[in-house]
Protein backbone atom coordinates (compact mmCIF):
# COMPACT_ATOMS: atom_id res chain seq x y z
CA UNK A 1 0.00 0.00 0.00
CA UNK A 2 2.67 2.39 1.07
CA UNK A 3 5.00 1.63 -1.85
CA UNK A 4 2.09 1.95 -4.25
CA UNK A 5 1.15 5.45 -3.10
CA UNK A 6 4.82 6.41 -3.14
CA UNK A 7 5.03 5.40 -6.76
CA UNK A 8 1.98 7.47 -7.54
CA UNK A 9 3.52 10.29 -5.58
CA UNK A 10 6.60 10.18 -7.78
CA UNK A 11 4.48 10.21 -10.89
CA UNK A 12 2.65 13.31 -9.74
CA UNK A 13 5.94 14.95 -8.87
CA UNK A 14 7.40 14.23 -12.28
CA UNK A 15 4.32 15.67 -13.94
CA UNK A 16 4.55 18.91 -11.95
CA UNK A 17 8.30 19.06 -12.52
CA UNK A 18 7.83 18.95 -16.30
CA UNK A 19 5.02 21.48 -16.08
CA UNK A 20 7.18 23.84 -14.00
CA UNK A 21 10.10 23.60 -16.41
CA UNK A 22 7.84 24.23 -19.38
CA UNK A 23 6.27 27.26 -17.72
CA UNK A 24 9.62 28.81 -16.82
CA UNK A 25 10.90 28.18 -20.32
CA UNK A 26 7.84 29.92 -21.74
CA UNK A 27 8.42 32.83 -19.38
CA UNK A 28 12.07 33.12 -20.37
CA UNK A 29 11.17 33.12 -24.07
CA UNK A 30 8.46 35.72 -23.45
CA UNK A 31 10.92 37.94 -21.61
CA UNK A 32 13.66 37.64 -24.23
CA UNK A 33 11.43 38.00 -27.27
CA UNK A 34 8.95 40.46 -25.74
CA UNK A 35 8.97 42.96 -28.65
CA UNK A 36 8.28 40.15 -31.13
CA UNK A 37 5.52 38.42 -29.18
CA UNK A 38 3.65 41.25 -27.48
CA UNK A 39 0.76 42.53 -29.59
CA UNK A 40 1.21 46.17 -28.48
CA UNK A 41 3.65 48.38 -26.66
CA UNK A 42 3.14 47.93 -22.88
CA UNK A 43 2.63 51.65 -22.36
CA UNK A 44 0.37 52.37 -25.35
CA UNK A 45 -2.99 53.65 -24.13
CA UNK A 46 -6.21 52.89 -26.01
CA UNK A 47 -8.30 55.45 -24.17
CA UNK A 48 -11.51 54.37 -25.87
CA UNK A 49 -11.01 50.77 -24.79
CA UNK A 50 -10.59 50.97 -21.04
CA UNK A 51 -11.18 48.06 -18.60
CA UNK A 52 -11.99 45.56 -21.34
CA UNK A 53 -12.76 42.02 -20.25
CA UNK A 54 -10.49 39.13 -21.29
CA UNK A 55 -11.10 37.65 -24.75
CA UNK A 56 -12.17 41.02 -26.12
CA UNK A 57 -11.41 41.70 -29.73
CA UNK A 58 -7.76 42.60 -30.20
CA UNK A 59 -7.05 42.30 -26.45
CA UNK A 60 -6.78 38.64 -25.48
CA UNK A 61 -6.44 39.31 -21.74
CA UNK A 62 -8.40 42.56 -21.73
CA UNK A 63 -7.15 46.05 -20.96
CA UNK A 64 -6.52 48.09 -17.82
CA UNK A 65 -7.84 51.39 -16.51
CA UNK A 66 -5.77 53.37 -19.02
CA UNK A 67 -6.66 51.09 -21.91
CA UNK A 68 -3.26 49.38 -21.96
CA UNK A 69 -3.16 45.80 -23.23
CA UNK A 70 -2.87 43.40 -20.27
CA UNK A 71 -1.16 40.65 -22.28
CA UNK A 72 1.53 43.02 -23.51
CA UNK A 73 2.12 44.37 -20.02
CA UNK A 74 2.31 40.84 -18.69
CA UNK A 75 4.90 39.85 -21.30
CA UNK A 76 7.01 42.97 -20.77
CA UNK A 77 6.57 42.71 -17.01
CA UNK A 78 8.27 39.32 -16.99
CA UNK A 79 11.42 41.14 -18.09
CA UNK A 80 11.82 43.18 -14.92
CA UNK A 81 10.86 40.14 -12.87
CA UNK A 82 13.53 37.92 -14.39
CA UNK A 83 16.09 40.72 -14.54
CA UNK A 84 15.69 41.57 -10.87
CA UNK A 85 15.76 37.90 -9.93
CA UNK A 86 18.82 36.95 -11.94
CA UNK A 87 20.92 40.07 -11.28
CA UNK A 88 20.26 40.20 -7.55
CA UNK A 89 20.87 36.47 -7.09
CA UNK A 90 24.09 36.74 -9.13
CA UNK A 91 25.29 39.63 -6.95
CA UNK A 92 24.49 37.64 -3.84
CA UNK A 93 26.18 34.52 -5.22
CA UNK A 94 29.37 36.35 -6.16
CA UNK A 95 29.61 38.26 -2.88
CA UNK A 96 28.61 35.20 -0.88
CA UNK A 97 31.28 33.05 -2.55
CA UNK A 98 33.96 35.63 -1.86
CA UNK A 99 33.00 36.22 1.77
CA UNK A 100 32.27 32.56 2.48
CA UNK A 101 35.59 31.31 1.10
CA UNK A 102 37.44 34.05 2.97
CA UNK A 103 35.70 33.15 6.20
CA UNK A 104 36.28 29.46 5.59
CA UNK A 105 39.97 29.65 4.73
CA UNK A 106 41.16 32.37 7.07
CA UNK A 107 41.72 31.87 10.74
CA UNK A 108 39.38 32.31 13.60
CA UNK A 109 39.36 36.08 13.94
CA UNK A 110 38.24 37.17 10.47
CA UNK A 111 36.06 34.10 10.00
CA UNK A 112 34.45 34.55 13.38
CA UNK A 113 33.72 38.23 12.83
CA UNK A 114 32.27 37.59 9.39
CA UNK A 115 30.07 34.81 10.73
CA UNK A 116 28.82 37.00 13.57
CA UNK A 117 27.79 39.61 11.01
CA UNK A 118 26.27 37.00 8.70
CA UNK A 119 24.28 35.32 11.45
CA UNK A 120 23.13 38.70 12.66
CA UNK A 121 21.76 39.61 9.24
CA UNK A 122 20.26 36.17 8.71
CA UNK A 123 18.32 36.35 11.97
CA UNK A 124 16.27 39.20 10.52
CA UNK A 125 13.14 38.47 8.50
CA UNK A 126 13.70 39.21 4.81
CA UNK A 127 10.83 41.63 4.29
CA UNK A 128 11.78 43.68 7.32
CA UNK A 129 15.40 43.81 6.22
CA UNK A 130 14.56 44.72 2.63
CA UNK A 131 12.28 47.55 3.65
CA UNK A 132 14.88 48.81 6.12
CA UNK A 133 17.63 48.85 3.51
CA UNK A 134 15.33 50.40 0.90
CA UNK A 135 14.30 53.11 3.34
CA UNK A 136 17.97 54.00 3.76
CA UNK A 137 19.07 53.75 0.11
CA UNK A 138 15.98 55.25 -1.43
CA UNK A 139 13.69 53.45 -3.86
CA UNK A 140 13.74 52.50 -7.54
CA UNK A 141 14.72 49.58 -9.76
CA UNK A 142 18.51 49.74 -9.22
CA UNK A 143 18.18 50.20 -5.48
CA UNK A 144 15.81 47.25 -5.32
CA UNK A 145 18.24 44.95 -7.16
CA UNK A 146 21.13 46.04 -4.96
CA UNK A 147 19.06 45.64 -1.79
CA UNK A 148 17.94 42.11 -2.64
CA UNK A 149 21.53 41.25 -3.55
CA UNK A 150 22.83 42.50 -0.20
CA UNK A 151 20.10 40.80 1.77
CA UNK A 152 20.71 37.43 0.09
CA UNK A 153 24.52 37.52 0.34
CA UNK A 154 24.69 36.07 3.87
CA UNK A 155 22.60 33.06 2.83
CA UNK A 156 25.23 32.04 0.28
CA UNK A 157 28.14 33.08 2.49
CA UNK A 158 27.05 30.77 5.25
CA UNK A 159 26.72 27.73 2.97
CA UNK A 160 30.01 28.47 1.23
CA UNK A 161 31.88 28.83 4.51
CA UNK A 162 30.55 25.57 5.94
CA UNK A 163 31.33 23.68 2.72
CA UNK A 164 34.79 25.22 2.40
CA UNK A 165 35.65 24.18 5.94
CA UNK A 166 34.50 20.62 5.48
CA UNK A 167 36.03 20.26 2.00
CA UNK A 168 39.41 21.53 3.21
CA UNK A 169 39.67 18.50 5.49
CA UNK A 170 38.80 16.02 2.69
CA UNK A 171 41.50 13.63 1.52
CA UNK A 172 41.66 14.84 -2.07
CA UNK A 173 42.13 18.46 -1.02
CA UNK A 174 44.80 17.54 1.53
CA UNK A 175 46.73 15.49 -0.97
CA UNK A 176 46.50 18.28 -3.49
CA UNK A 177 47.84 20.68 -0.88
CA UNK A 178 50.61 18.24 -0.03
CA UNK A 179 51.60 18.26 -3.68
CA UNK A 180 52.09 21.99 -3.40
CA UNK A 181 49.06 23.26 -5.32
CA UNK A 182 48.48 26.94 -4.74
CA UNK A 183 45.54 28.00 -2.63
CA UNK A 184 43.72 29.84 -5.38
CA UNK A 185 43.93 26.80 -7.62
CA UNK A 186 42.62 24.53 -4.86
CA UNK A 187 39.67 26.85 -4.43
CA UNK A 188 38.82 27.02 -8.13
CA UNK A 189 39.61 23.38 -8.89
CA UNK A 190 38.30 21.51 -5.87
CA UNK A 191 36.31 23.66 -3.51
CA UNK A 192 33.96 25.61 -5.77
CA UNK A 193 33.01 22.77 -8.14
CA UNK A 194 32.18 20.52 -5.22
CA UNK A 195 29.73 22.90 -3.65
CA UNK A 196 28.09 23.90 -6.91
CA UNK A 197 25.05 21.61 -6.58
CA UNK A 198 24.11 23.07 -3.19
CA UNK A 199 24.58 26.58 -4.49
CA UNK A 200 22.37 25.92 -7.50
CA UNK A 201 19.55 24.65 -5.31
CA UNK A 202 19.85 27.65 -3.03
CA UNK A 203 19.97 30.01 -6.02
CA UNK A 204 16.71 28.55 -7.35
CA UNK A 205 14.93 29.06 -4.05
CA UNK A 206 16.34 32.57 -3.60
CA UNK A 207 15.33 33.41 -7.17
CA UNK A 208 11.76 32.61 -6.16
CA UNK A 209 12.05 34.83 -3.06
CA UNK A 210 13.58 37.62 -5.13
CA UNK A 211 10.59 37.50 -7.45
CA UNK A 212 8.16 37.77 -4.54
CA UNK A 213 10.16 40.68 -3.13
CA UNK A 214 10.25 42.41 -6.53
CA UNK A 215 6.49 42.13 -6.83
CA UNK A 216 5.90 43.18 -3.23
CA UNK A 217 8.16 46.23 -3.46
CA UNK A 218 6.69 47.29 -6.78
CA UNK A 219 3.26 46.82 -5.25
CA UNK A 220 4.27 49.16 -2.42
CA UNK A 221 5.60 51.66 -4.97
CA UNK A 222 9.20 51.15 -3.85
CA UNK A 223 10.39 49.05 -6.79
CA UNK A 224 9.74 49.38 -10.51
CA UNK A 225 8.37 52.86 -11.16
CA UNK A 226 5.41 53.50 -13.47
CA UNK A 227 4.82 53.54 -16.37
CA UNK A 228 7.29 50.62 -16.71
CA UNK A 229 5.38 47.36 -16.70
CA UNK A 230 5.78 45.12 -13.66
CA UNK A 231 3.46 42.48 -12.28
CA UNK A 232 3.60 44.04 -8.82
CA UNK A 233 2.63 47.42 -10.25
CA UNK A 234 -0.21 45.86 -12.25
CA UNK A 235 -1.55 44.38 -9.01
CA UNK A 236 -1.18 47.73 -7.28
CA UNK A 237 -3.37 49.41 -9.89
CA UNK A 238 -5.78 46.49 -9.93
CA UNK A 239 -6.54 46.92 -6.24
CA UNK A 240 -8.55 50.07 -6.95
CA UNK A 241 -10.57 48.42 -9.74
CA UNK A 242 -11.49 45.25 -7.90
CA UNK A 243 -15.21 45.92 -8.45
CA UNK A 244 -15.15 46.85 -12.12
CA UNK A 245 -12.36 44.63 -13.41
CA UNK A 246 -11.31 41.78 -11.12
CA UNK A 247 -9.43 40.12 -13.99
CA UNK A 248 -6.78 42.82 -13.62
CA UNK A 249 -5.98 41.36 -10.20
CA UNK A 250 -6.27 37.72 -11.23
CA UNK A 251 -4.06 37.56 -14.30
CA UNK A 252 -0.76 38.98 -12.99
CA UNK A 253 -1.31 37.24 -9.66
CA UNK A 254 -1.75 33.82 -11.24
CA UNK A 255 1.31 34.38 -13.44
CA UNK A 256 3.33 35.42 -10.40
CA UNK A 257 2.21 32.54 -8.19
CA UNK A 258 2.89 30.06 -11.00
CA UNK A 259 6.42 31.41 -11.42
CA UNK A 260 7.23 31.17 -7.73
CA UNK A 261 5.61 27.76 -7.49
CA UNK A 262 7.63 26.44 -10.44
CA UNK A 263 10.93 27.68 -9.03
CA UNK A 264 10.23 26.33 -5.54
CA UNK A 265 9.11 23.01 -6.94
CA UNK A 266 12.14 22.59 -9.18
CA UNK A 267 14.39 23.52 -6.26
CA UNK A 268 12.70 20.90 -4.08
CA UNK A 269 12.94 18.13 -6.65
CA UNK A 270 16.58 18.84 -7.46
CA UNK A 271 17.44 19.00 -3.75
CA UNK A 272 15.79 15.64 -3.20
CA UNK A 273 17.65 14.11 -6.15
CA UNK A 274 21.00 15.33 -4.85
CA UNK A 275 20.47 14.48 -1.18
CA UNK A 276 18.32 11.34 -1.05
CA UNK A 277 18.50 11.44 2.75
CA UNK A 278 16.03 14.30 3.02
CA UNK B 1 19.06 28.25 38.52
CA UNK B 2 22.32 30.16 38.70
CA UNK B 3 23.23 29.19 35.18
CA UNK B 4 19.85 30.47 34.09
CA UNK B 5 20.58 33.92 35.47
CA UNK B 6 23.97 33.93 33.84
CA UNK B 7 22.27 33.07 30.56
CA UNK B 8 19.77 35.85 31.15
CA UNK B 9 22.59 38.33 31.68
CA UNK B 10 24.35 37.19 28.53
CA UNK B 11 21.20 37.48 26.43
CA UNK B 12 20.47 40.95 27.82
CA UNK B 13 23.99 42.03 26.91
CA UNK B 14 23.52 40.71 23.40
CA UNK B 15 20.17 42.52 23.08
CA UNK B 16 21.81 45.86 23.90
CA UNK B 17 24.72 45.12 21.59
CA UNK B 18 22.35 44.39 18.69
CA UNK B 19 20.37 47.58 19.26
CA UNK B 20 23.62 49.55 19.44
CA UNK B 21 24.93 48.03 16.18
CA UNK B 22 21.64 48.65 14.35
CA UNK B 23 21.39 52.27 15.44
CA UNK B 24 25.01 52.83 14.44
CA UNK B 25 24.46 51.29 11.01
CA UNK B 26 21.30 53.33 10.41
CA UNK B 27 23.06 56.53 11.51
CA UNK B 28 26.09 56.07 9.32
CA UNK B 29 24.27 54.84 6.22
CA UNK B 30 22.13 57.96 6.21
CA UNK B 31 25.33 60.04 6.43
CA UNK B 32 27.15 58.07 3.75
CA UNK B 33 24.39 58.42 1.17
CA UNK B 34 25.63 60.92 -1.40
CA UNK B 35 24.10 64.35 -1.19
CA UNK B 36 23.11 66.58 1.67
CA UNK B 37 19.87 65.24 3.18
CA UNK B 38 18.75 68.82 3.66
CA UNK B 39 18.82 69.34 -0.12
CA UNK B 40 17.06 66.02 -0.64
CA UNK B 41 14.26 67.12 1.68
CA UNK B 42 13.93 70.69 0.46
CA UNK B 43 14.60 70.00 -3.23
CA UNK B 44 17.71 70.92 -5.19
CA UNK B 45 16.60 74.39 -6.18
CA UNK B 46 15.15 75.39 -2.82
CA UNK B 47 16.12 78.79 -1.38
CA UNK B 48 19.19 78.58 0.82
CA UNK B 49 17.30 79.74 3.95
CA UNK B 50 14.93 76.76 3.65
CA UNK B 51 17.86 74.37 3.25
CA UNK B 52 19.59 76.01 6.20
CA UNK B 53 16.48 75.62 8.34
CA UNK B 54 16.16 71.93 7.55
CA UNK B 55 19.86 71.44 8.16
CA UNK B 56 19.44 72.96 11.58
CA UNK B 57 16.45 70.71 12.27
CA UNK B 58 18.32 67.60 11.17
CA UNK B 59 21.44 68.80 12.92
CA UNK B 60 23.59 67.77 9.98
CA UNK B 61 25.73 70.92 10.11
CA UNK B 62 27.69 69.87 13.20
CA UNK B 63 30.60 67.41 13.57
CA UNK B 64 29.62 63.81 12.89
CA UNK B 65 30.75 62.50 16.27
CA UNK B 66 28.64 65.06 18.15
CA UNK B 67 25.64 64.07 16.05
CA UNK B 68 26.36 60.41 16.69
CA UNK B 69 26.50 60.91 20.46
CA UNK B 70 23.22 62.80 20.46
CA UNK B 71 21.66 60.18 18.23
CA UNK B 72 22.57 57.34 20.62
CA UNK B 73 21.46 59.21 23.73
CA UNK B 74 18.24 60.13 21.93
CA UNK B 75 17.52 56.47 21.24
CA UNK B 76 18.05 55.57 24.88
CA UNK B 77 15.53 58.27 25.83
CA UNK B 78 13.15 57.11 23.08
CA UNK B 79 13.54 60.44 21.32
CA UNK B 80 13.95 60.42 17.54
CA UNK B 81 13.36 64.11 16.93
CA UNK B 82 10.26 65.36 15.14
CA UNK B 83 8.76 64.78 11.71
CA UNK B 84 9.92 67.16 8.98
CA UNK B 85 6.41 67.42 7.58
CA UNK B 86 3.96 67.42 10.45
CA UNK B 87 6.33 68.72 13.15
CA UNK B 88 4.95 66.05 15.48
CA UNK B 89 7.33 64.10 17.69
CA UNK B 90 8.39 60.86 15.99
CA UNK B 91 8.00 58.88 19.21
CA UNK B 92 4.38 60.05 19.58
CA UNK B 93 3.65 59.15 15.96
CA UNK B 94 5.14 55.69 16.41
CA UNK B 95 3.29 54.98 19.64
CA UNK B 96 -0.03 56.05 18.15
CA UNK B 97 0.43 53.74 15.14
CA UNK B 98 2.10 50.75 16.74
CA UNK B 99 -0.83 49.11 18.62
CA UNK B 100 -2.64 48.34 15.35
CA UNK B 101 0.46 46.75 13.81
CA UNK B 102 1.11 44.74 16.97
CA UNK B 103 -2.48 43.55 17.00
CA UNK B 104 -2.26 42.50 13.34
CA UNK B 105 1.02 40.68 13.91
CA UNK B 106 -0.13 38.81 17.00
CA UNK B 107 -3.52 37.86 15.57
CA UNK B 108 -1.89 36.82 12.31
CA UNK B 109 0.52 34.62 14.21
CA UNK B 110 -2.37 33.10 16.13
CA UNK B 111 -4.13 32.20 12.87
CA UNK B 112 -0.90 30.85 11.39
CA UNK B 113 -0.28 28.50 14.30
CA UNK B 114 -3.94 27.48 14.50
CA UNK B 115 -3.79 26.38 10.87
CA UNK B 116 -0.28 24.98 10.78
CA UNK B 117 -0.14 22.94 13.98
CA UNK B 118 -3.04 20.53 13.32
CA UNK B 119 -2.26 20.18 9.63
CA UNK B 120 1.46 19.70 10.21
CA UNK B 121 0.97 17.15 12.98
CA UNK B 122 -1.58 15.20 10.94
CA UNK B 123 0.76 15.19 7.94
CA UNK B 124 3.61 13.82 10.01
CA UNK B 125 1.53 11.22 11.83
CA UNK B 126 -0.33 9.98 8.76
CA UNK B 127 2.32 10.05 6.08
CA UNK B 128 1.20 9.73 2.46
CA UNK B 129 -2.41 10.07 3.57
CA UNK B 130 -4.98 12.56 2.35
CA UNK B 131 -3.95 15.00 5.10
CA UNK B 132 -0.32 14.75 4.16
CA UNK B 133 -1.14 15.66 0.57
CA UNK B 134 -3.46 18.43 1.70
CA UNK B 135 -0.69 19.83 3.88
CA UNK B 136 1.90 19.65 1.12
CA UNK B 137 -0.37 21.22 -1.50
CA UNK B 138 -1.42 23.94 0.93
CA UNK B 139 2.16 24.80 1.77
CA UNK B 140 3.40 24.74 -1.83
CA UNK B 141 0.59 26.96 -3.06
CA UNK B 142 0.68 29.16 0.03
CA UNK B 143 4.38 29.83 -0.41
CA UNK B 144 3.87 30.73 -4.05
CA UNK B 145 1.09 33.23 -3.42
CA UNK B 146 2.47 36.57 -2.20
CA UNK B 147 0.67 37.89 0.86
CA UNK B 148 -0.59 41.02 -0.87
CA UNK B 149 -2.16 39.06 -3.70
CA UNK B 150 -3.78 36.69 -1.22
CA UNK B 151 -5.16 39.80 0.48
CA UNK B 152 -6.59 41.08 -2.80
CA UNK B 153 -8.13 37.66 -3.48
CA UNK B 154 -9.71 37.60 -0.01
CA UNK B 155 -11.05 41.10 -0.64
CA UNK B 156 -12.56 39.92 -3.88
CA UNK B 157 -14.18 36.81 -2.43
CA UNK B 158 -15.44 38.21 0.89
CA UNK B 159 -16.05 41.87 0.13
CA UNK B 160 -16.93 42.07 -3.55
CA UNK B 161 -18.47 38.69 -4.19
CA UNK B 162 -19.97 37.47 -0.90
CA UNK B 163 -20.14 40.93 0.68
CA UNK B 164 -19.50 39.59 4.19
CA UNK B 165 -16.70 41.95 5.13
CA UNK B 166 -16.31 45.65 4.33
CA UNK B 167 -13.83 46.84 1.74
CA UNK B 168 -10.73 48.73 2.87
CA UNK B 169 -10.77 52.12 4.52
CA UNK B 170 -11.40 51.61 8.23
CA UNK B 171 -9.88 50.03 11.30
CA UNK B 172 -12.87 48.61 13.19
CA UNK B 173 -12.56 44.94 14.26
CA UNK B 174 -14.54 43.83 11.19
CA UNK B 175 -12.01 45.58 8.98
CA UNK B 176 -9.21 43.61 10.58
CA UNK B 177 -10.52 40.11 9.84
CA UNK B 178 -9.30 39.89 6.26
CA UNK B 179 -5.84 41.41 6.87
CA UNK B 180 -5.25 39.03 9.75
CA UNK B 181 -6.43 36.08 7.65
CA UNK B 182 -4.16 37.08 4.77
CA UNK B 183 -1.12 37.33 7.05
CA UNK B 184 -1.96 34.16 8.93
CA UNK B 185 -2.58 31.94 5.91
CA UNK B 186 0.57 33.23 4.24
CA UNK B 187 2.77 32.31 7.21
CA UNK B 188 0.92 29.05 7.91
CA UNK B 189 2.13 27.75 4.54
CA UNK B 190 5.73 27.93 5.73
CA UNK B 191 4.93 26.76 9.25
CA UNK B 192 3.10 23.59 8.10
CA UNK B 193 6.33 22.32 6.62
CA UNK B 194 8.28 23.05 9.76
CA UNK B 195 5.75 21.39 12.03
CA UNK B 196 5.69 18.36 9.75
CA UNK B 197 9.50 18.05 9.64
CA UNK B 198 9.91 18.64 13.35
CA UNK B 199 7.21 16.09 14.20
CA UNK B 200 8.52 13.43 11.80
CA UNK B 201 12.03 13.82 13.16
CA UNK B 202 10.75 13.20 16.68
CA UNK B 203 8.61 10.25 15.58
CA UNK B 204 11.71 8.61 14.12
CA UNK B 205 13.77 8.82 17.31
CA UNK B 206 14.80 5.87 19.45
CA UNK B 207 12.70 6.74 22.46
CA UNK B 208 9.63 6.37 20.28
CA UNK B 209 10.67 2.83 19.37
CA UNK B 210 11.12 2.13 23.07
CA UNK B 211 7.69 3.56 23.81
CA UNK B 212 6.14 1.44 21.05
CA UNK B 213 7.81 -1.75 22.26
CA UNK B 214 6.67 -0.94 25.80
CA UNK B 215 3.15 -1.18 24.42
CA UNK B 216 2.09 2.43 25.01
CA UNK B 217 -1.02 3.51 23.12
CA UNK B 218 -0.37 5.42 19.88
CA UNK B 219 -2.09 8.53 21.19
CA UNK B 220 0.15 8.76 24.24
CA UNK B 221 3.26 8.23 22.13
CA UNK B 222 2.29 10.84 19.59
CA UNK B 223 0.87 13.59 21.70
CA UNK B 224 2.58 13.18 25.07
CA UNK B 225 6.01 12.11 23.92
CA UNK B 226 6.66 13.19 20.36
CA UNK B 227 4.60 16.37 20.18
CA UNK B 228 6.09 17.92 23.32
CA UNK B 229 9.57 17.51 21.95
CA UNK B 230 8.55 18.56 18.47
CA UNK B 231 7.14 21.83 19.79
CA UNK B 232 10.41 22.96 21.35
CA UNK B 233 12.19 23.99 18.14
CA UNK B 234 8.99 25.69 17.02
CA UNK B 235 9.10 27.94 20.08
CA UNK B 236 12.52 29.30 19.16
CA UNK B 237 11.16 29.90 15.72
CA UNK B 238 8.12 31.86 16.86
CA UNK B 239 10.28 34.94 17.55
CA UNK B 240 11.42 35.06 13.94
CA UNK B 241 7.86 34.38 12.83
CA UNK B 242 6.83 37.48 14.74
CA UNK B 243 9.39 39.44 12.74
CA UNK B 244 7.94 38.10 9.50
CA UNK B 245 4.54 39.20 10.75
CA UNK B 246 5.82 42.74 11.40
CA UNK B 247 7.28 42.87 7.90
CA UNK B 248 4.16 41.33 6.38
CA UNK B 249 2.04 43.84 8.21
CA UNK B 250 3.80 46.70 6.39
CA UNK B 251 2.59 45.24 3.08
CA UNK B 252 -0.87 44.21 4.25
CA UNK B 253 -1.60 47.59 5.84
CA UNK B 254 -1.01 49.10 2.42
CA UNK B 255 -3.50 46.72 0.77
CA UNK B 256 -6.26 47.47 3.28
CA UNK B 257 -5.34 51.14 3.91
CA UNK B 258 -4.90 50.49 7.62
CA UNK B 259 -3.24 53.27 9.63
CA UNK B 260 -0.51 51.16 11.25
CA UNK B 261 3.22 51.61 11.76
CA UNK B 262 3.94 50.13 8.32
CA UNK B 263 2.02 52.86 6.54
CA UNK B 264 3.73 55.49 8.68
CA UNK B 265 7.14 54.19 7.59
CA UNK B 266 6.08 53.82 3.95
CA UNK B 267 4.69 57.31 3.64
CA UNK B 268 7.82 58.61 5.33
CA UNK B 269 9.88 56.81 2.69
CA UNK B 270 7.82 58.36 -0.12
CA UNK B 271 8.14 61.84 1.38
CA UNK B 272 11.75 61.46 2.55
CA UNK B 273 10.83 62.30 6.10
CA UNK B 274 14.17 61.12 7.51
CA UNK B 275 13.50 61.36 11.26
CA UNK B 276 10.35 59.24 10.87
CA UNK B 277 12.16 56.67 8.69
CA UNK B 278 15.01 56.37 11.20
CA UNK B 279 12.75 56.23 14.20
CA UNK B 280 10.34 53.76 12.62
CA UNK B 281 13.05 51.42 11.36
CA UNK B 282 14.87 51.40 14.69
CA UNK B 283 11.67 50.95 16.65
CA UNK B 284 10.60 47.95 14.56
CA UNK B 285 14.00 46.27 14.80
CA UNK B 286 14.21 46.87 18.55
CA UNK B 287 10.75 45.38 19.04
CA UNK B 288 11.77 42.39 16.93
CA UNK B 289 15.02 41.91 18.87
CA UNK B 290 13.21 42.25 22.18
CA UNK B 291 10.61 39.63 21.24
CA UNK B 292 13.39 37.27 20.19
CA UNK B 293 15.14 37.92 23.48
CA UNK B 294 11.94 37.01 25.36
CA UNK B 295 11.50 33.87 23.28
CA UNK B 296 15.12 32.85 23.90
CA UNK B 297 14.77 33.28 27.63
CA UNK B 298 11.44 31.48 27.67
CA UNK B 299 12.89 28.65 25.64
CA UNK B 300 15.85 28.15 27.91
CA UNK B 301 13.47 28.24 30.84
CA UNK B 302 11.15 25.54 29.49
CA UNK B 303 13.80 23.34 27.97
CA UNK B 304 15.21 21.27 30.82
CA UNK B 305 18.29 20.37 28.80
CA UNK B 306 19.39 24.01 28.77
CA UNK B 307 18.07 24.86 32.23
CA UNK B 308 20.08 22.15 33.93
CA UNK B 309 23.33 22.11 32.00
Amino acid sequence: MKTCSRKKHHKIRRFFFTLSCAYLLLLAVAALAAPLIAPYSPTRQFLDKRLLEPCSEGHLLGSDELGRDVLSRLIYGSRSLLAVGSISVSIALAAGLLLGIMAGLRGKLLGGCLMLLIDGILSFPTVLLVITVISLFGYGLAQMILTIGIVFTPVFARIVRAETKSLMTEGFVESSRALGTRRLKIVTRHIVPNMLPDLIIQATILFASAIIIEASLSFLGLGVQPPSPSWGLMLKDARSYIFQAPHLAFIPGIALAATVFSLNFIGDVVAEKLNPKL
Amino acid sequence: METFFRLLARKTGRLFLTVFVISTVVFFILRVIPGDPAYVVAGVDAPSEAVEAIRARLGTGRPVLVQYGEWLSGILRFDFGSSLLSEEKVSTLILSRFPLTLLLALAGMGIAYMLALPLGILSAVKRWSFWDYAGMIFSQIGMAVPSFWLAILLLFVFSVWLRIFPLFGGDTPVHLVLPVLAMGINRAAVLVRMVRTSMSVELGREYIITAVSKGLPDKVIRYRHALRNALLPLITFSGIQFGYMLGGSIIIEQVFSLPGLGRLILSAIYQRDFPVIQGGVIFVTVVFCFVNFLVDVLYSYINPRIRVS
